[in-house]
């Protein structure tokens, strides 16, 4: 059998300044309505549903329990859109394309598949940016307009916590400064572009996961145990430490975590909705460990798919 | 044999080769980002003694990723809807499973052992209809020692919360009557990072009020009255308690501190201005009544340096309103 | 004998390359279950000129698709090599300038007919005026102005097929490369392709047809290649693939060599005239069954076996 041609070789490759970000746009674009056009949106009326339920409820005794409930459930809301949507529409893309054969369309058009793959990438970013723009607005609204209630709630506690006597203005401003911790803060920002950005990355996974399946499947049940060890990660690395593990299950450790995206780093959310800050140092780095991901797990999306016979 | 080898290391094995120096060249970063996070407070790790019960803890945290919380609020719910039954084993099992879940958050073991020390131990006392006397008062002990125990765990998990100290505190207090160790508690409570002052002052008087530890007692309240001794001479703002002479008066008797060592009768800082209150109008009627319980058997006048505080007190509540 | 076989340009010819050059393409598919080896492709060569309209006619199976999926790079050579323009396959830029019409091409089922081609004209780099411009026009060529703002998920298949083929041309390409364009095409639309197509060489447009339909491959095609199994079974210029089938012909068998001498003084003295000699001439359909079905076969044309 004869080898391939040389001259063959460097099937599809284009340099990275050679990337059109117009073609990428008019994919994303098309991505992104496609997604709409599947009616991903009416999510957002459950959650508003959802939200205005457990705000309005009179289930909590205290107005600090009812508060923290407000934004767990709104973030409990986003984390699981984000998660569904990130892998579920993800992996419908490339696969359904290469089933419908869509994909000879486009990319006997002048398309760099790097552009194909950055596009769908990109159209599901897209969505899932702004269904969690609108719950996270939803969500401040409700969280602002609840907060006045908690203030008064933890000056009355202090009143009583002081043992029956009058408390000093200093000690009134660390209670309220304490209220504040309820309510709205930068690190809340930080929180919800912690959740996105850890979207971000499950969704580059699921993309590379859809250039090696030929099925939405199997890249949805794949890309769901990728997601779940990445949660582990910490679990794993925390009980090397505290643990005796024998070379396998310690070799096998080692390569889960090097191999594996490391998601529980990004899960700040309920840190912060308790009141513990992110700092700006930390969320930056926190940036910046998901635009690695992103770009690394894009690479090997586009290793796959260069070669992928279609 | 050449094309499928050069197939192969085109394909799954360039790619996990990728994965593999990215892992490496990533995981220092990683390991930096994970200290700064653990610094701010954020992804705790595990810590010696109980490591294997958190893997549990934390595996199923792992297990319901974002999710958790979204669970826990569930059961939350949950037991507040069994409180209204007074069905209290589910109100404690909900909470249970609560704080497995989120045991960082010291809210959820302060409203589960109230629910313990307070709710159920009342209703045993006063409102169960099905036991005798003997049994529920047995009952009532049995919830407050859950509520102790669950209140134990809690600073075993937050260690820097005061608010779980303090309510320890407020259990031997006001259910067992034990003031020393209820004073022990506010100490711990007070030494906890960002700790307001009041703890350390409620420290104080209980350690005056335990009777136990007077010398102890009197270094303490000594110390917050110099502080606000100097602040008085500084800033002419008054920032002691009522309840700070009064304690000190009765250390003084016990003790028996030489006259020329004891709180002087007046403050010779006129003008001064006594600490903004709260709420001036309401906490006057506080200090008033902390003056007349200050009326000593012999002679049985109120405290004169405590009446001096007051009329001050009384001053700036006249010269605010007569300021519109 | 004379040979049939078009005089192709070389390819070192850079200056002016041919629109197609397929080199020695051979093409194997392992299927991923067994891992058995299914050879598409065979040692295909061909060459399309410019301008030219090339029909590639063969039995199904025999590696029509595949051999333009290579051509388009969306398949890899096992080895040999194509181009288009002159560029490599496997580079992108050997895709700005051709069409590809897929067999039972399928779109986008939630956009409309225009926006699929105002898509796909994106893509290819066209926006803006010249985009809103083009669209109804090309919309007009496939006549689908009237089902042009609904959802592709109810076209039929002759309308995706038309849809198709205008997304193959919304750039105006110099090639084109159509894969059964008219399956499913009622006779109307058939005939509205073949006048396209014949436009398109107008305007010197080259053409890669695929078709079972020989007619039309007959009508249209400045060339033809015959495969079989993978490999070029016959190729040359329609016109001597075939014969015009109102003349004349005597089969001769066994004549002496005078025969044909006298043969044509007769013709000359009875005032007809000898449009010309030579061994018979058959249709497309019967050179495809004859050479396809692995019988002896007729000769005319060139061989590749
Ligand atoms: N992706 C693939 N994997 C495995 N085998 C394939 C693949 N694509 C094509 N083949 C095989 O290659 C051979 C040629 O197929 P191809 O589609 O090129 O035929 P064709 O000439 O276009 O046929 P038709 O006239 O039916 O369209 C067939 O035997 C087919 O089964
Ligand atoms: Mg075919």
């Amino acid at each position: 059998m004869t080898d391939r041609a040389p001259d063959a070789i460097p099937a599809h490759v284009v340099p990275v300044w050679e990337i059109s970000p117009l073609r990428v746009w008019v994919l994303a674009r098309a991505t992104f309505v496609q997604l709409v056009r599947m009616k991903v949106f009416y999510f957002l009326l459950i959650f508003a549903a959802l939200v205005l339920v457990v705000a309005g409820a009179g289930l909590f005794w205290l107005p600090t329990e009812h508060l923290i409930a407000i934004k767990r459930w709104s973030f409990g809301a986003m984390y699981l859109f984000t998660m569904v949507y990130s892998i579920s529409a993800t992996a419908l893309l490339l696969p359904r394309d290469l089933e419908d054969r869509t994909l000879y369309t486009i990319l006997s058009k002048p398309v760099p598949r790097i552009e194909y793959l950055l596009g769908r990438l990109f159209g599901v970013l897209l969505l899932n940016a702004l269904a969690l723009a609108a719950m996270f607005l939803a969500m401040c609204l409700l969280v602002a307009w609840k907060m006045p209630s908690v203030e008064k709630q933890l000056v009355q506690e202090l009143l009583q916590g002081a043992g029956g006597e009058a408390v000093s203005l200093n000690e009134v401003n660390q209670a309220k400064a304490d209220a504040a911790r309820y309510g709205l803060s930068t690190s809340l920002l930080w929180a919800v572009w912690a959740l996105y950005l850890k979207a971000c990355v499950v969704s580059a996974v699921t993309l590379f996961i859809s250039t090696i399946a030929s099925s939405s499947l199997f890249t949805i049940v794949t890309s769901a145990m990728v997601v779940f060890i990445g949660h582990f990660h910490q679990l794993i690395l925390d009980f090397w430490k505290v643990n005796e593990t024998g070379w396998f299950g310690g070799l096998i450790g080692r390569l889960l975590v090097i191999v594996f995206p490391n998601l529980g780093l990004f899960d700040v959310v309920d840190e912060v909705i308790t009141g513990t800050e992110l700092t700006l140092g930390a969320g930056l780095q926190l940036t910046g460990m998901g635009l690695f991901y992103i770009g690394l797990f894009v690479l090997v999306a586009q290793l796959v798919f260069v070669d992928k016979e279609l | 044999m050449n094309r499928r080898w050069r197939d192969l290391s085109r394909g799954p094995a360039l790619v996990f080769l990728v994965l593999l120096v990215a892992g490496l060249v990533r995981a220092p970063l990683e390991s930096r980002l994970l200290r700064d996070l653990r610094q701010a407070g954020f992804h705790p790790p595990l810590r010696g003694s109980s490591a294997l019960q958190e893997v549990g803890v934390q595996g199923m945290m792992g297990a319901l990723g974002g999710l958790r919380y979204m669970v826990s609020t569930f059961l939350t719910l949950r037991a507040n809807f069994h409180w209204e039954f007074q069905d209290w084993e589910n109100v404690l099992q909900n909470y249970r499973l609560v704080q497995v879940l989120e045991p960082r958050n010291p809210d959820v073991w302060i409203t589960g052992a109230w629910h313990c020390h307070s709710n159920a131990w009342a209703w045993y006392l006063q409102d169960d209809p099905a036991h005798s006397e003997v049994t529920r008062r047995l009952l009532a002990r049995e919830w407050l020692e859950r509520g102790k125990e669950m209140l134990r765990q809690g600073i075993e998990w937050n260690p820097e919360n005061p608010w779980i100290w303090r309510d320890l505190a407020n259990l031997y207090r006001e259910r067992e009557g034990n003031l020393c160790e209820a004073a022990e508690c506010y100490r711990r409570a007070s030494l906890t990072p960002g700790a307001p002052d009041f703890l350390h002052r409620i420290y104080g008087y209980l350690l005056a009020q335990c009777g136990e530890h007077d010398e102890e007692a009197m270094k303490v309240l000594r110390g917050i009255y110099d502080e606000g001794l100097e602040v008085l001479r500084r800033q002419r703002v008054m920032i002691w308690k009522p309840s700070l002479i009064v304690e000190m008066r009765k250390l003084e008797a016990r003790l028996g501190v030489p006259p020329e060592s004891c709180i002087p009768e007046r403050f010779d800082a006129e003008g001064f201005v006594i600490a903004t209150p709260l709420l001036p109008k309401e906490s006057l009627p506080i200090y008033e009544r902390l003056l007349e319980k200050s009326r000593g058997p012999n002679p049985p006048a109120p405290d004169p340096a405590l009446a001096t505080i007051v009329a001050r007190l009384r001053e700036q509540l006249d010269e605010k309103s007569a300021v519109p | 004998m004379e040979s049939r076989s078009h005089p192709v340009p070389s390819a070192a010819q850079s200056a002016n390359p041919p629109a197609v050059l397929v080199e020695h393409l051979t093409k194997v598919f392992e299927t991923s279950f067994s891992r058995a080896k299914v050879s598409a492709v065979a040692d295909l060569s061909f060459q399309v000129a410019q301008g030219e309209i090339y029909g590639l006619i063969g039995p199904n199976g025999s590696g029509k698709s595949t051999t333009m999926k290579v051509i388009l790079g969306l398949v890899q050579a096992t080895s040999g090599r194509t181009e288009v323009f002159g560029i490599d396959s496997g580079k992108v830029g050997s895709r700005r300038d051709v069409g590809f019409l897929p067999e039972n091409p399928y779109f986008y089922k939630h956009m409309t007919g225009r926006e699929t081609l105002e898509f796909y004209g994106k893509l290819c780099g066209i926006h803006g005026a010249e985009l809103r411009a083009r669209v109804p026009e090309l919309l007009a060529t496939v006549g689908l102005e009237t089902a042009a703002d609904r959802s592709i998920a109810g076209y039929s298949k002759g309308m995706l097929q038309r849809i198709g083929l205008a997304q193959a041309i919304v750039h105006r390409p110099r090639l084109v490369v159509l894969d059964e364009p008219t399956a499913g095409v009622d006779p109307r639309g058939s005939r509205q392709i073949r006048d396209l197509i014949l436009q398109m060489k107008a305007e010197g447009t080259s053409v890669i047809l695929c078709s079972h339909l020989l007619e039309q491959v007959q009508e249209v095609c400045d060339r033809a290649g015959i495969v079989s199994k993978g490999r070029m079974v016959l190729e040359g210029r329609l016109e001597d693939l075939t014969q015009v089938e109102q003349q004349m012909e005597y089969v001769v068998e066994g004549g002496a060599p005078g025969l044909a001498d006298e043969i044509r003084a007769l013709v000359e003295r009875s005032g007809a005239r000898l449009v010309s000699s030579g061994h018979p001439r058959t249709t497309l359909e019967k050179l495809f069954l004859e050479t396809t079905e692995e019988r002896e076969p007729v000769s005319g044309g060139t061989r590749h076996d």
